[in-house]
């Protein structure tokens, strides 16, 4: 018997895609992906500078204040992500004064990922395309937040898992 | 950059107001930093402080005490951020009894020479921090700052 051209590739692909969502019971399972984040540009404006950035989704987060670079696991809970957020705080020194600047997804199952699609990589023009955004897979990627004004302040993380790989379904 | 810890006794009651807390009378620790601006290659960096044992301070691990950043736990007694070239100075509650420890995440840190115990409460310290660590403690009291012989 056989069936239509690469079909049983597609079913292995399903197959794994639901072990990876599911675990035995039926309960929805996490995705860890594995994010390193980078230093944060110091250039000031408006006398602030950034002192901390974070990736979240959800109630998941991975966070960049300088430290030294090492991967994180980001738990996403791709069956509640909620808001997906990258987020940059710019501090005075000297003064408790900070002001918090982000790009959101609206709350949406895939809001993660629409959030991934927004971010440039490294050597790339600063509006890609949302396709072209979206065809990224592992590597740094590049945010450009809005501040005041025009300005903008990038955040680089980088992704060290393919969070696309999972959702690959042969055809 | 130079890190000063001053232990400053400020005595409840002084002046006949309030009685001192079971224990003795309330002191302070004045923490001022004096950073240069090419630590961290000029960008700020977070700093720790908080109560350990030899053994945890041995044993800490650069990773663990960065979630301490994010995810504070009763350990820590403060954590601020030092900014390149900006002078500051925090003041904090004691720890209760034991040591307690300074930690300065710089982004190059290697060893164990981002991390300094005080294993018994100084009066004033003085830390010279390179670009990517601190180097010799001095003080103006005897201090007993030790560097850990692992990280």
């Amino acid at each position: 018997m056989s069936g239509p051209t690469n079909s049983l590739a597609t079913v292995n692909d399903l197959s794994r895609l639901s072990r990876a969502l599911w675990d035995a019971d039926g309960n929805p399972t996490a995705l860890p992906i594995e994010i390193t984040p980078q230093p944060l540009d110091a250039t000031p404006v408006d006398g602030r500078v950034p002192t901390l950035a974070y990736l979240r989704s959800g109630s998941s987060a991975v966070y960049a204040f300088n430290q030294r670079p090492g991967p994180s696991t980001l738990a996403l809970p791709w069956w509640d992500q909620g808001v997906s957020s990258i987020i940059v705080k710019m501090n005075k020194p000297g003064t408790t004064d900070t002001a918090t600047y982000s790009i959101d997804e609206s709350e949406s199952p895939f809001s993660f990922f629409r959030l991934l699609c927004r971010a440039r990589g490294p050597n790339t023009r600063r509006t890609p395309a949302l396709d072209e955004a979206c065809d990224a897979r592992r590597g740094p990627r590049v945010w450009d937040i809005p501040l005041s004004g025009s300005s903008t302040r990038s955040v680089t993380f980088t992704l060290d898992t393919d969070p696309w790989t999972l959702f690959h379904i042969t055809r | 950059m130079v890190v000063t810890v001053a232990i400053v006794a400020a005595l409840a009651g002084c002046g006949g107001g309030q009685k001192a807390a079971a224990g003795g009378p309330k002191s302070t620790i004045a923490v001022s930093v004096t950073p240069s601006r090419t630590s961290n290659h000029g960008r700020p960096l977070q700093a720790i402080v908080r109560t350990v044992t030899l053994k945890q301070f041995v044993e800490d691990q650069y990773r663990n005490i960065a979630q301490l950043v994010v995810s504070p736990d009763d350990t820590v007694l403060s954590s601020f951020v030092v900014y390149p070239g900006i002078d500051q100075t925090i003041t904090i509650a004691p720890p209760a009894k034991g040591a307690f420890a300074v930690y300065f995440l710089f982004t190059g840190a290697t060893g164990t020479s981002w991390k300094q115990l005080f294993d018994s409460p100084p009066s004033t310290i003085h830390i010279d921090l390179g670009d990517n660590q601190i180097d010799t403690p001095t003080s103006t009291k005897p201090a007993a700052g030790k560097r850990a012989p692992g990280s």
